[in-house]
Order: structure tokens, then sequence, then C-alpha cells
């Protein structure tokens, strides 16, 4: 029978391990982010124009296809965000403070969660299954014998390509949720635009362009190194797609979402210590 | 521009392969000859396709050495073995297409990426390799929308089109149509009697296809690798 003192050191030794395996995949990640823009730029494979054009394509399936989407979802959060906001906030006097309510919640957090989640379900999935379908077909192996590295020719395109179409994506999404937004919410409310705009105005800061900047780059460059690595994990057959495909997408939205919650609370942190609280 | 290496040798030395811990071959040692055919003979699974990924750099032995011009491959870094891969090409006995290019592209792309020919050299290899292989009426579709035969013929015809030092067939004749099986057998003895192919080493249990060329045997069996010599028509 096993005691609680050997209870207690195997569970701590499964503890160990999962942390283990969380930072060898984080580890494993990085080395194929650091390893294909090496093969694209350092190596003496000069395809570039050939990676150019797979970057573009990339960009048409993940930014330009995903812009209904979007639409759709932007303007039902902007619309939601803005209505309940104007409801509470006149209720508490402070009507004028609009503004700073939705950069905090729309541009801060929604915009660059919601895109991501929606990049995630749209094109990792598409991303990893069609990698691994590669594998499957021995495509990948075709371009490394035709000298072709498929880092540099199959991840660093989409890797480049994704997190263009993130930072679009989250840009439009901000832009639909706010003006959409409002213009859905003037058929139940008389705010005028003047005050909602100039409250907007006043509400913007330059840290809110950085940390748009870092969440969408940085969360565009997770999904799209996940779902690879991810399709290249594909080693015997068919049926190992859809599993590598789950995986992708259920470490992507780990990954993203802790993510953004690292960068919110440094970021808050950092308010706090300037405000002099901590 | 990348410029190739031009391949003097290719050994087996003291070779050892297996794939899950599971040995296909063992300590085999060969050389192959300049010029000469090979045709790489053995019982079903034995390791025919994983001794034509070994020759072409996709695996890496379990132990011992691959050698070519006297280096071991397994010591090479990606971009050290690219100018030697150049040289090589492959023929998959399934697979290998890109699906997302037509069958033009596929075919051109080996050509273009590492822009060691002109574009008018490209469309001329190109061309030439469709007509030869009757792919002219599929060259601007993708694989899945071409028949069995057609990407087959384009899988070899790839494997020929950058004129490669080593030629390396898996099953090259399966789903191959009639034609292009006899075109094959022309191009392999034009490449060979003009020097541009040194090696080639075809994987195939069709015999009426090797019966059209003077090959030498490379024998599988109980996990050995070995040269058999001439092998009768």
């Amino acid at each position: 029978m096993r005691t609680a003192a050997q209870y207690m050191f195997r569970q701590i030794d499964d503890w160990g391990s999962s942390v283990l395996r969380v930072v060898m995949y984080t580890l494993n990640v990085l080395e194929m982010i650091y390893l294909s823009v090496r093969a694209t730029f350092f190596d003496q494979a000069q395809g570039l124009r050939t990676i150019f054009s797979v970057v573009s394509a990339q960009i048409y399936f993940t930014g330009f296809q995903a812009l209904p989407l979007i639409s759709v979802l932007a303007l039902a959060s902007g619309s939601i965000v803005i209505m309940q906001s104007q409801a509470q906030l006149s209720l508490l006097g402070g009507a004028e403070m609009i503004g700073n309510l939705l950069v905090v919640v729309i541009v801060r957090e929604i915009s660059p969660l919601l895109t991501a989640l929606i990049v995630i379900a749209r094109s990792g999935t598409a991303v990893a299954s069609e990698i691994g379908n590669m594998k499957v077909n021995r495509e990948i192996e075709a371009l490394e014998v035709m000298g072709i590295n498929p880092l540099s020719y199959v991840v660093f395109p989409r890797l480049v390509g994704g997190v263009i179409s993130v930072l679009c994506l989250a840009f439009y999404f901000i832009l639909v949720a706010l003006i959409g937004g409002f213009l859905v919410t003037r058929l139940v409310d008389a705010t005028p635009f003047s005050f909602y705009a100039d409250s907007l105005a006043r509400a913007f800061a330059a840290e809110d362009v950085l940390l748009f900047l870092l969440k969408n780059t940085f969360s565009g460059a997770i999904i799209f190194t996940v779902s690879s690595y991810q399709g290249l994990q594909v080693q015997r057959g068919p049926h190992e797609v859809p599993q590598v495909t789950t995986k992708a997408v259920v470490n992507s939205v780990v990954y993203v979402t802790v993510f953004n919650l690292i960068v919110t609370t440094l970021f808050y942190l950092n308010e706090l210590v300037k405000l002099g609280l901590i | 521009m990348i410029d190739t290496k031009s391949i003097e040798s290719i050994e087996f030395r003291d070779l050892s392969f297996g794939y899950d811990q599971t040995l296909l071959f063992e300590k085999s040692n060969f050389q192959l000859e300049k010029g000469k055919i090979f045709h790489l003979s053995s019982a079903s699974g034995a390791g025919k396709s994983a001794v034509l990924r070994l020759l072409a750099g996709l695996v890496l032995p379990s132990s011992g050495e691959y050698l070519l011009n006297g280096l071991s491959v397994g010591d090479m870094s990606f971009e050290e073995f690219l100018p030697y891969r150049l040289c090589f090409g492959f023929s998959f006995d399934l697979g290998g297409l890109l699906n997302n290019r037509t069958i033009r592209e596929n075919l051109t792309l080996p050509l273009e990426y590492h822009k060691r020919f002109t574009d008018e050299e490209i469309k001329r290899r190109c061309e030439l390799m469709l007509r030869k292989f009757d792919l002219v009426a599929a060259a601007d579709r993708r694989p899945s929308s071409v028949s069995g035969s057609q990407r087959k013929a384009c899988v070899v015809a790839r494997s020929l089109i950058i004129e490669p030092q080593v030629l390396l067939l898996d099953d090259p004749t399966t789903g191959l149509g009639e034609s292009a099986a006899r075109e094959l057998v022309h191009t392999i003895g034009e490449y060979v009697a003009s020097g541009k192919t040194r090696f080639v080493v075809i994987a195939t249990d069709d015999k009426a296809f090797l019966n059209q060329m003077s090959v030498e045997r490379l024998d599988i069996r109980q996990g050995k690798i070995s040269l058999r010599g001439l092998e009768a028509a």
C-alpha cells in the first residue's frame, strides 16, 4: 500500500514532469521560429520571391477571408459594450468616461483576444491540418529532396502572413466595434457622435499603440508557430491529422490567453507603480 | 545562386538503419560504381524505400556512415548538404506532389527556387518534360484534378528535369502509363550515356521495365545490403 509520503512525492514528480513538458514544448516552438527565420534570410537558398508569394496567399486566406466573420463579431461586441457602458455610466453620472471604458475593454482586451480566437478557429486549424496532410502526402519530403527547406518555404511565410493578418484584423475589429457599434447604439440611444468621438480621442494614449502591437504581433506569432509545429509532428499517417489539429487549437488558445493575461497584468502593475500605489 | 558539387562516389560504410527499434539492415557496406544502373531488390517491406531515402539524405543512418565523395552526410547541416542535394533526382512511390501548385509549377519549382537556371531554360526544360510524359493537357491543373498516371508521370518527370547526377526512383512504373514508362527508359539511357547522370538506383519489381536496361543488382537479404553484379535480362 502506498504511504502518504510516497503519494506526495509521486504528485510532485507528476507536476515536475508536466512543467518540464511545457517548458520543452515552448523551447521547441521557439527554436522553430529561430530556425525558420534563419533558414529564410541567412541560408544560401534564395527563393525569396517564391516565399513571398506564399506570404501573400496566407494574408489572403487568414486576413481577407476572415473579414465577414470579424465584422459580425466586432459589430455585435462593440454594440453590446457601448450599450451597457452608456447605460451604467449614465446612471453613475460619468457619461463622458465612455471613451476610457471602451479603450480599456475593446482596444486593449476584447479586440486582441477575440481576433486571436477567430484566427485560431479559422486559420490555426487550417494550417495545422494543411501541414499535417503535407507530411502524409510526402510534400514536406519532396521539398527537402528539391533542396527547399520546409521551414523557410512552409513555416516562415505562414508565420509572417499570420502576424500581418492578425495585426490588420485586430485594427479592423477596433474600427468596426467602435464606429459600427456606436451607429447600432444610435438606434436606441441619442448620444451625439461628436461627444462620443471626443471622449474616445481623449482616452487614447501612446501605450495603447504599444499594447496593440505587442499583443497582436505575439498572438499571431504564437498561433502560426504552434499550428505549424503541430502539423509537422505528424509521423505515421492521416489518422494523426485531426489529433494534431486539436492539439494546435488547444495549445494556441492556452498560450494566447496566458500571454494576454501576462501582458495585461504587467501593464496594470506598471500603471500602479506610476501612480505610486505600489 | 548555389554552386552544386560534383558527386564522384557514393558509399555505405558499416551502415545500419531501422524504424522504431526494428533494424531493416545492419553493418552494410557497398560502393556504387559510376555510370551504372542499380536495381534495388528485396522482399516487400525489407527496406528498398529506406535505402533510397537514406541515399537522398531524407533520413540518417542508425549507425555507420553514408559517404558522399568520402564525406559523412550525417555530419552535414541542411546547408552543407544542399550543394549535393541539388544533384539528386528523387521519384516517390506514392505522393510527393505539392497539391497547391499546378503540374507545371511542380515541375518548375526545383529549377526556379534556387535560381540556377534562366527563365528561358526553365521554360525549355519544362515544355520538354511535359511533351515527353504526355502532360501538356494537364499542365495547368492541380494534382488533385488529374489522373493517377499523370500524377505519377509528373513525379518521375520532376526527378528528371534537373538532369540529376544521382537518380533515385522508387517504384517508378507503378501507375505509370506504357508510353511514359518507355520514355523513362529512354531518358535514363540518354542521361547515363551523356554522363549527366552518374548513379541510378531503381527500386522496382517490374521485370519488363528492368529488362529494357542493363542493370546491376543491389540486394537486401537477411538484413544486409550487397552487390550481386550484372542482372540477367
